[in-house]
């Protein structure tokens, strides 16, 4: 269990920088997610800490051991790729055994350490079977329990769990939650799925086009995004752009593309271009006749306990969602309506205009 | 209905087209005619006659040994081959690529040509040396071929989860990498070992006097009259091959599943 940290990484194949002198630091036992779309430099980055790329510039500390120069086999690191890569000419003991076996663990050990990984990620019972008669849960168990009992200094998960069907997905969430838990692992979790990063990252980070566009908890990085790119990449948004013409009352007026529109804000420099960012579930529907925003509702999707309706303010969609509670009526398409919101829904991306 | 007829037929006049000859051959081999005639008499004579035959015996033993050096030394440079090739730009890659499949285009006859010339040209003198370099050239694209695919399709996800888990290079090999690529060795050395089994341009050209293969046996048998020995020891030949290959199909078998399993998951 180590703390690991990046100091300028950036690896370039050929004219093309995959990743761009980034930093990051992972405390000692905390849960990392890197987020992006693909191609961002995301699994590179992954790679270069387990030792499968070289950076071309820059550090990777585990701990305050510089890993540079060290081997992938001489790491300690722990892997699960999305495929898995269970080696299939061996039983899932043998997998999990592997690891073991190049330590010159003694054998007695081994069958010990073997068993209790098995038990822990629930496998024990199915020790002897090759990895062809698992399903991809299973075989995604064993996968990490291969992983975890060599004790890692990092474990790095490469899009682990995308492989995996939605319900499925959302139970080895839980289960790996609390399996890191137990073992106090240092890890990295790479993945496109946003949702994932939320549920499971201490720290999430963000990268784009081989940058980090924003690093923090769960909660920062959607309730407080940094930049344009974070706040449209996790979970849905709206945003206000345009030079304020005025602010009282903790209302700002936008000259926007679509026209003037008057938005609640804390804050607004008159006279400057400015870039909010309203979350869908913070905007309410008022009664008529109320001060709020007017328009239309285009387009109501269905979708269970929410509904996501598309509501066009003087040419300017805006995308909201409603509990579909047991009192209260839902919008239906065609009616007019108002919005609003409170002043601290608009988020103010600094320097997101460009 | 009918369609399913006509595509039967098909099917079994393709069959005929492909296998009467050879049943005809083997029919023959148990046939008294010294001359392949009718009307047919069983007899094991020819068979007792090959059991006689020390020259004929003495030339199958070269062939099996020579197309055994040749299928093995094939494996042995493919696998490093296509080992190596990984590492590659995809550039070189194909650069080598093209280099090595050459030999399949290129006539055997000219191929036994030249080399004939290039010893001569040296020098040298005609070797079994040189005839087994020779089949290696031409059979090498073969064992290429077949553990080409098979590397191509490897997770290689395998070999670097192996060093994650602390292998080094050499034991990422012996326990993963060498394991995955058994069967398509065995396989591609069949191959090999077959197309060096029945080659007779290259031997023809480059084995020194005295030895022979059992091609080259048969067809001098041609020219001075052949007995339905040659069919006996034909019928033998076949019989062997057929041997062979239900065994690797056997290996090839049960490795298949594997690759299917593997496939499934990616």
């Amino acid at each position: 269990m180590s703390k690991v940290v990046l100091k300028g990484i950036t690896k370039k194949y050929g004219n093309n920088t995959v990743v761009n002198s980034i930093d990051l630091t992972a405390e000692n036992g905390k849960l990392i997610s890197i987020l992006g779309p693909s191609g961002c430099g995301k699994t590179t980055t992954l790679r270069m800490i387990a030792g499968f790329e070289k950076p071309d510039g820059g550090e990777i500390f585990f701990d305050d051991k510089e890993v540079g120069a060290i081997p992938v086999n001489k790491r300690n690191i722990g892997m699960v790729f999305q495929s898995y890569a269970l080696f299939p000419h061996m039983t899932v003991e043998q997998n999990v055994a592997y690891g073991l076996e190049q330590r010159k663990t003694p054998p007695s050990e081994i069958k010990e350490r073997v068993a209790e990984a098995l038990k822990m990620v629930h496998m024990d019972e199915y020790a002897k079977r090759k990895p062809k008669q698992l399903s991809g849960g299973q075989q995604q168990r064993v996968a990490l329990a291969r992983a975890l009992v060599i004790k890692p200094d990092v474990l790095l998960l490469d899009e682990c769990l995308s492989a995996l069907d939605k319900k499925l997905r959302v139970e080895m969430q839980v289960e790996l939650r609390r399996i890191l838990e137990q073992t106090g692992v240092t890890t990295f979790f790479v993945t496109h799925d946003q949702e994932e990063a939320m549920t499971l990252s201490d720290k999430i980070v963000v990268m784009n086009a081989g940058k980090i566009e924003q690093a923090g908890t769960p909660f920062e990085i959607y309730e407080k995004p940094a930049t344009r790119f974070t706040a449209g990449f996790l979970g849905k948004a709206n945003f206000f752009e345009g030079k304020a013409l005025s602010f009282e009352n903790n209302k700002v007026q936008l000259e926007t593309e679509n026209g003037n529109i008057t938005i609640p804000a804390q804050n607004a420099v008159v006279g400057q271009n400015m870039l909010y960012v309203v979350r869908p579930e913070k905007i309410r529907f008022v009664s008529e006749g109320e001060n709020g925003i007017k328009g239309t509702v285009e387009h109501v999707t269905y979708s269970g306990n929410i509904s996501t309706c598309t509501v066009v303010c003087s040419g300017k969609e805006i995308i909201c969602e409603v509990q579909n509670a047991v009192s209260g009526q839902r919008p239906q398409k065609g009616q007019n309506v108002t919005l609003d919101w409170d002043s601290a829904g608009s988020i103010e991306i600094i320097g997101g205009v460009n | 209905m009918k369609k399913g007829v006509v595509s039967k037929l098909y099917v079994l006049l393709i069959m005929l087209y492909l296998y009467v000859p050879i049943l005809v051959l083997m029919l023959m081999g148990f046939n008294k005619s010294r001359y392949n005639s009718m009307p047919f008499e069983f007899s094991l004579q020819w068979y007792q006659e090959l059991i006689g035959d020390t020259v004929l015996q003495k030339a199958a033993l070269n062939s099996v040994l020579l197309a055994l050096v040749t299928g093995v030394i094939c494996v042995i440079l493919a696998t490093f081959f296509i080992l190596g090739e990984r590492y590659l730009s995809n550039k070189t890659k194909s650069i080598f690529n093209s280099i090595s499949m050459m030999p399949m285009s290129i006539p055997w006859l000219i191929m036994g040509l030249s080399l004939l010339l290039l010893i001569r040209f040296f020098d040298f003198d005609k070797s079994m040396f040189f005839v087994a370099a020779g089949h290696v050239v031409i059979s090498l694209p073969y064992s290429l071929l077949v553990l080409k695919a098979r590397v191509q399709s490897m997770d290689r996800a395998l070999e670097e989860m192996s060093a994650s888990l602390g292998a080094s290079p050499l034991t990422t090999f012996r326990r993963i990498t060498l394991p995955a690529i058994a069967p398509a060795m065995v396989a591609g050395g069949f191959l090999s070992f077959m197309i060096s089994f029945d080659n007779f341009a290259i031997s023809y050209f480059l084995m020194p006097a005295g030895v022979s293969t059992l091609p080259i046996e048969i067809q001098s048998s041609i020219k001075f009259g052949f007995t339905p020995e040659i069919n006996a020891v034909s019928t033998v030949i076949i019989g062997v091959s057929l041997l062979c290959l239900a065994v690797v199909g056997l290996i090839m078998g049960s490795s298949l599943k594997t690759m299917v399993g593997r496939s499934e998951n990616k």
